[in-house]
C-alpha cells in the first residue's frame, strides 16, 4: 500500500512539473540546445524529488520480507 | 592460440553492440537488427543449455586471460554505449524534424527497442568494472549513468555484496516475489541504500545533503547528458524513447540480481557462502554475461577478474540466463521451475538456521508458494 502511495506521490508531482513545462511551451522550445539543457535539468531534479519523495513516504516497508 | 581463443571469445556483446549501431545508423528495418541478435542469442542459449565448461587455466595455473586486453575492452564500451545513444538520438532527430517521411514509425521503435535492449545488456561491465577500485569504478558509474542507474555502482559493492541473502539486501528477491515486483523494489532501494549513505556521510560532516561531495546527486547529473541529448534529438519522442531505454535496460539489470539471488537465505551476520547465489553457467551464458553467471564464486571472491571465476559446485539452475529469463517474465512458470531447485537447496545447502527463516518466508508469503511447504 505504502509502495502505491509513493508511486501515486510521484506521478502527482511529475504532473505538475509536465503542466508548468507546457505552460512555458517547452514543447516547442526543445530543438534550442539552450531549452533541451533547462528543461533536461528541470526533468532531473524533478527524478530525484521523486526519489526521495518515495524513500520519504515508503521507508524501508518495500525491501522487508517479513509483515 | 588457446590466449587469442579464450580472450576473443567474451567479445560476443561488443561485437553485437556495434552490429547493432550500424543497424540503427542505416536505418529502415536494419534499426531491429539489436532486437533481432537478442532472439538469436536467445535460441542459441538454449541450443548449448547443456554444454558447461570450467574457466581455462594453464597448466601451471595461470589464466590465460589478458587483463590488459580485457580492460581496454571494458573501458571501449563507455563509448560504445555513447554510439549507441547518439546513434538513435539521429533517428529520433530525423523523425521529429521530417517526421514519417524519412524514418517510419515503426522502424523507429525498432531502433528504440534495439538500443535499450543492448544498453540493458550493456550493463554487464558497469557491474564488472564496479569491483575496481581505481579508475574503473568511475568508469562504471559513467556506463551505469547512461541507464539512469549511477547509484548501481555504490550499492552494488557496499550493499548487495555485503548483505547478500538477507532482507537488508534490496537486490536479493525472496520467495514468492515476481519479476516485475522485484524490479522496482530493487532498483529503488538500491537508490534508497545510496540516499541513505551520503544523508549519513553529511550529517557526520555536518554539512547539508546538498553538497557537492554527494555521490547519489553527482550519480543522477552524470544522466543529464543523456537526457539532454534525447531532449534535443525529440522532444516528446526523445523523453518517451529514454524512458524506454531506460525501463528496459534496468529491467534487465534487475532480472539479473533476480535470477542471480532468488530466494536464498543468508543468516544476519554469518559469511556469504557459494550456497548463497545461483549459478548459471553454460557456455553461451558464461562467455556472452563475461562469466557473470559464476555467481557463486563471485560473491565469495568478489575482486577476481571475470575470466578466472570457475565454477565451485554451488547450486545450479542448470540453463542460460537467456532461456531462464523467458521463465522469469511468466512469473507462474518461473515458480514452478525454481520450486525444484529451491527444494533441493533446502535440502542440500542450507543449514538449520536457513531452513528456518525460509519456512517463516512461506508462511508470510503469497498463498501461491504457500503449497511449497
Amino acid at each position: 500500500m505504502k509502495t502505491l502511495k509513493g508511486i501515486a506521490a510521484m506521478g502527482a508531482w511529475t504532473s505538475v512539473v509536465i503542466l508548468v513545462l507546457y505552460l512555458f511551451n517547452a514543447h516547442n522550445h526543445y530543438h534550442h540546445f539552450g531549452w533541451a539543457v533547462l528543461i533536461g535539468f528541470i526533468l532531473l531534479v524533478t527524478h530525484v524529488i521523486n526519489m526521495v519523495l518515495y524513500f520519504n513516504i515508503v521507508g524501508k516497508t518495500p525491501y522487508r520480507w517479513f509483515k | 592460440m588457446r590466449t587469442f581463443a579464450v580472450n576473443a571469445r567474451y567479445l560476443i556483446v561488443p561485437i553485437m553492440s556495434l552490429l547493432t549501431i550500424g543497424g540503427i545508423l542505416l536505418g529502415g528495418s536494419y534499426t531491429w537488427l539489436g532486437v533481432a541478435l537478442f532472439g538469436v542469442c536467445t535460441v542459441i542459449d538454449i541450443g548449448t543449455r547443456n554444454i558447461h565448461r570450467r574457466a581455462d587455466f594453464a597448466s601451471d595455473g595461470t589464466s590465460y586471460g589478458v587483463k590488459r586486453f580485457q580492460y581496454g575492452v571494458m573501458y571501449m564500451m563507455l563509448p560504445v554505449f555513447i554510439a549507441l545513444q547518439l546513434a538513435l538520438a539521429w533517428q529520433i532527430r530525423k523523425y521529429s524534424v521530417s517526421a514519417s517521411e524519412a524514418v517510419a514509425l515503426s522502424n523507429l521503435f525498432g531502433a528504440i527497442l534495439s538500443a535499450a535492449l543492448w544498453a540493458g545488456l550493456g550493463i554487464i561491465y558497469g557491474h564488472e568494472l564496479s569491483h575496481n577500485r581505481r579508475e574503473g569504478f568511475f568508469v562504471s558509474r559513467l556506463i551505469m549513468a547512461l541507464s539512469g542507474a549511477s547509484h548501481f555502482t555504490y550499492a552494488h559493492v557496499y550493499n548487495h555484496h555485503l548483505d547478500l541473502g538477507h532482507e537488508n539486501d534490496p537486490a536479493t528477491a525472496p520467495r514468492g516475489r515476481n519479476v516485475y515486483a522485484h524490479a522496482w523494489h530493487s532498483h529503488m532501494g538500491q537508490s534508497h541504500y545510496s540516499f541513505d549513505m551520503e544523508s549519513g556521510k553529511a550529517k557526520r560532516r555536518q554539512k547539508s545533503f546538498m553538497n557537492f561531495d554527494n555521490r547519489w546527486i553527482i550519480g543522477y547529473l552524470f544522466s543529464l547528458p543523456t537526457l539532454v541529448l534525447f531532449i534535443w534529438a525529440g522532444g516528446l519522442w526523445g523523453v518517451a524513447a529514454i524512458l524506454i531505454i531506460w525501463g528496459i535496460s534496468n529491467f534487465l539489470l534487475e532480472a539479473l540480481n533476480f535470477m542471480g539471488h532468488y530466494g536464498l537465505i543468508r543468516e544476519e551476520g554469518k559469511p556469504v557462502e557459494h550456497r548463497h547465489s545461483w549459478d548459471n553457467d553454460n557456455i553461451f551464458t558464461s562467455w556472452f554475461f563475461i562469466e557473470i553467471g559464476r555467481q557463486c564464486d563471485h560473491h565469495v571472491r568478489g575482486e577476481t577478474y571475470f575470466w578466472e571465476l570457475d565454477d565451485v559446485k554451488g547450486p545450479n539452475y542448470g540453463v542460460g540466463y537467456f532461456e531462464l529469463f523467458l521463465y522469469t517474465l511468466i512469473p507462474p512458470l518461473f515458480r514452478k521451475f525454481v520450486q525444484v531447485h529451491l527444494d533441493h537447496w533446502d535440502q542440500n545447502y542450507a543449514t538449520e538456521a536457513e531452513k528456518k527463516i525460509a519456512k517463516e518466508i512461506y508462511l508470510n508469503a503469497n498463498p501461491k508458494i504457500q503449497s511449497a511447504l
